[in-house]
């Protein structure tokens, strides 16, 4: 659904659909942070002993960073989509 | 894996795991699910993109939304890996479990039915007394355990009357550190569980044919059969007659807060004490549709010479052997008589004999039976009615539950869809010498209770939902209910 040139050579504003978009990275960045946060160590201590324990905790710790790493990309989405709407309304599009 | 940890069991596919285990388990799958939500809104938002995939290069809306779409599947991947593994640990834990069980069982069949052979070579009447001698012996055991529990053996003189006569205190002092011991519990499992073993050997039965029709196999022979057996061998010379019980209620109703936890529920069983009354019930919310809480104590009375106490021994044989314990039938008069509909909604809660009590009530479908939790309980195979939730608290260290042997409660048989948590009470702690079964005090349940309470395992707190659903939060009222049999008298009168 991408906005097609009209016979003039203009295409339509960008900027509701943009914001549209900000709005729901912001939405589901704050719903990947939350996840992060809930992603602890808390609770795990004293379940297993030994190697298994460990191995689970390193597995917690690799999907704790995939998070906050999807956490960062939905904040430069957001930012970009901001970028973006400024860019729109300076007239650049 | 730490054995002062709550261990799950039943009421699924799971035989036993730790509610730590499971609550990571679902953790994981949790986030799975979140991640898979991430992607499906990252497709939408993607669909919002105001210039095609080829232009969205780095520094784009369009090149972000790529790589976190990619990030996401990458965690809804790891999650579910996670916990995969997570439920294969459990699932190997388990069958860790079983096999152990089953291993002690397959060994006490074997060696119960080569002494019941040796005791087979006997002429049969010779052979008839040894197996009476057996039974008397089970049944002493099943008594020193009251003994235990009670402190002082009440044997109350049944023809004469009051007052009660006590015997003197048991000369044998038996060290609660011993008793209280998982492997001493397990061992007792399994000798309970081969006293039908024995008289197969003696009846010169295959082995292969004992272990089809007992508890590892049919389940036709086994600790049930051999509490019917018990009874009727009593009942031929006088010990455990049962009869008709009356109910009346003692005191004014008190007022009482619902329950707002399963500690809260353990610490309102009654104490099972001679004069008091054993059956406490609780009434809540609004009078034309109450609910009802439903609290009932262990064994008071360890004798088998029937006297007015229905929470003696006999009901407990009966509860095993599948019978109508006079206990069960007092609890079922007391909820009659305090007004309990069939439609109103109840929550049971019961200790020891109190527990297989209130499971017998559940399965019996005269009452609209919402949850069940027993601490302690013998467990006769009562099976769950569908719609009921029922939990079964047991201490691998205490000895009462395993009275039923192997196919109890702690052991290794199917045990549907009751949620059985175990826990080893005292673990890592001295164990109390001033109680001589310290794992079987309410107490200690109720130890294990408030541990179950700060459980984040669903089906727990589920539990703990539905007692607040069924009860409310609110203020009610309290009735306490006293059950006596009444026994027959020689000249034929009822007392």
């Amino acid at each position: 659904m991408y906005p097609l040139v009209d016979v003039l050579g203009t295409a339509p504003n960008p900027v509701p659909a943009l914001r549209h978009q900000r709005t729901l990275l912001a939405a589901l960045h704050d719903d990947v942070q939350a996840a992060w946060q809930n992603l602890s160590e808390e609770g795990v201590t004293d379940t297993w002993r030994g190697t298994a324990q460990q191995g689970y905790l390193d597995r917690l710790e690799h999907l704790r960073s995939e998070s906050r790493a999807l956490a960062r990309l939905l904040e430069d989405a957001v930012w970009e989509a901001t970028a973006a709407i400024d860019r729109a309304h300076a007239g650049l599009w | 894996m730490n054995d002062g940890d709550l261990v799950l069991s039943g009421g699924g596919s799971f035989m036993v795991e730790t509610d730590t285990v499971f609550a990571q388990m679902q953790h994981m799958r949790r986030l799975q699910g979140e991640a898979n939500d991430w992607q499906l809104r990252l497709a939408r938002i993607r669909e919002l993109q105001t210039s095609p995939a080829p232009q969205w290069v780095h520094g784009t809306v369009g090149a972000s939304v790529m790589r976190a779409a990619g990030a996401a599947e990458a965690i809804e991947v790891g999650s579910g890996d996670l916990a995969d593994r997570l439920e294969s640990a459990a699932q190997a834990y388990g069958l860790a479990e079983r096999a152990r069980a089953n291993g002690g069982r397959i060994l006490g069949e074997e060696l119960g039915w080569r002494l019941g052979v040796v005791l087979g070579q006997f002429p049969p009447v010779q052979a008839l007394l040894l197996w009476a001698a057996v039974l008397v012996a089970s049944g002493a055991v099943v008594q020193r355990v009251g003994i235990l529990v009670n402190g002082q053996p009440v044997l109350t003189a049944v023809e004469e009357g009051p007052p009660p006569r006590a015997t003197t205190a048991p000369t044998l002092q038996l060290d609660p550190r011993v008793l209280t011991s998982t492997a001493f519990v397990g061992a007792l499992r399994v000798v309970m569980s081969s006293l039908d073993d024995i008289q197969a050997g003696a009846l010169h039965m295959p082995l292969s044919l004992s272990r089809f029709l007992g508890e590892g196999g049919a389940g036709i022979r086994g600790t049930q059969s051999a509490a019917k057996e018990t009874v009727i061998a009593g009942r031929s010379v006088g010990l455990f007659r049962n009869g008709p019980v009356a109910v009346t209620r003692r005191g004014a109703a008190v007022p009482v807060r619902a329950p707002a936890s399963l500690e809260e529920v353990a610490s309102r069983i009654p104490k099972a004490e001679a004069r008091r009354p054993q059956v406490r019930i609780e009434k809540y919310g609004d009078p034309e549709r109450p609910s009802w809480g439903v609290y009932v104590p262990g064994t008071v009375e360890w004798s088998p010479i029937t006297t007015s106490q229905p929470w003696d021994i006999t009901s407990n044989l009966d509860a095993v052997a599948g019978g109508e314990p006079a206990s069960a039938d007092a609890v079922a008069q007391a909820m009659r008589k305090a007004g309990i509909k069939p439609g109103d909604p109840v929550v049971f809660a019961g200790h020891s004999q109190g527990g297989a009590v209130v499971q017998i009530l559940a399965a019996h479908g005269e009452f609209n039976t919402k949850a069940v939790v027993t601490f302690g309980a013998p467990e006769g195979n009562v099976p769950v009615p569908e719609g009921v939730s029922e939990i079964a608290v047991e201490h691998t260290n205490d000895l009462v539950p395993a009275l039923t042997g192997v196919g109890g409660v702690g052991g290794a048989e199917a045990v549907g869809d009751r949620l059985i948590v175990r826990r080893e009470a005292f673990h890592n702690q001295s164990i109390p010498t001033d109680d001589p079964l310290p794992a079987h005090s309410m107490s200690a349940y109720a130890d294990t209770a408030r541990a179950m309470d700060h459980s984040p395992e669903s089906r727990l707190t589920d539990f703990a939902g539905l007692l607040t659903t069924t009860l409310g939060t609110g203020v009610g009222s309290a009735t306490r209910w006293k059950g006596e049999r009444l026994v027959p008298s020689p000249a034929g009168r009822e007392r």
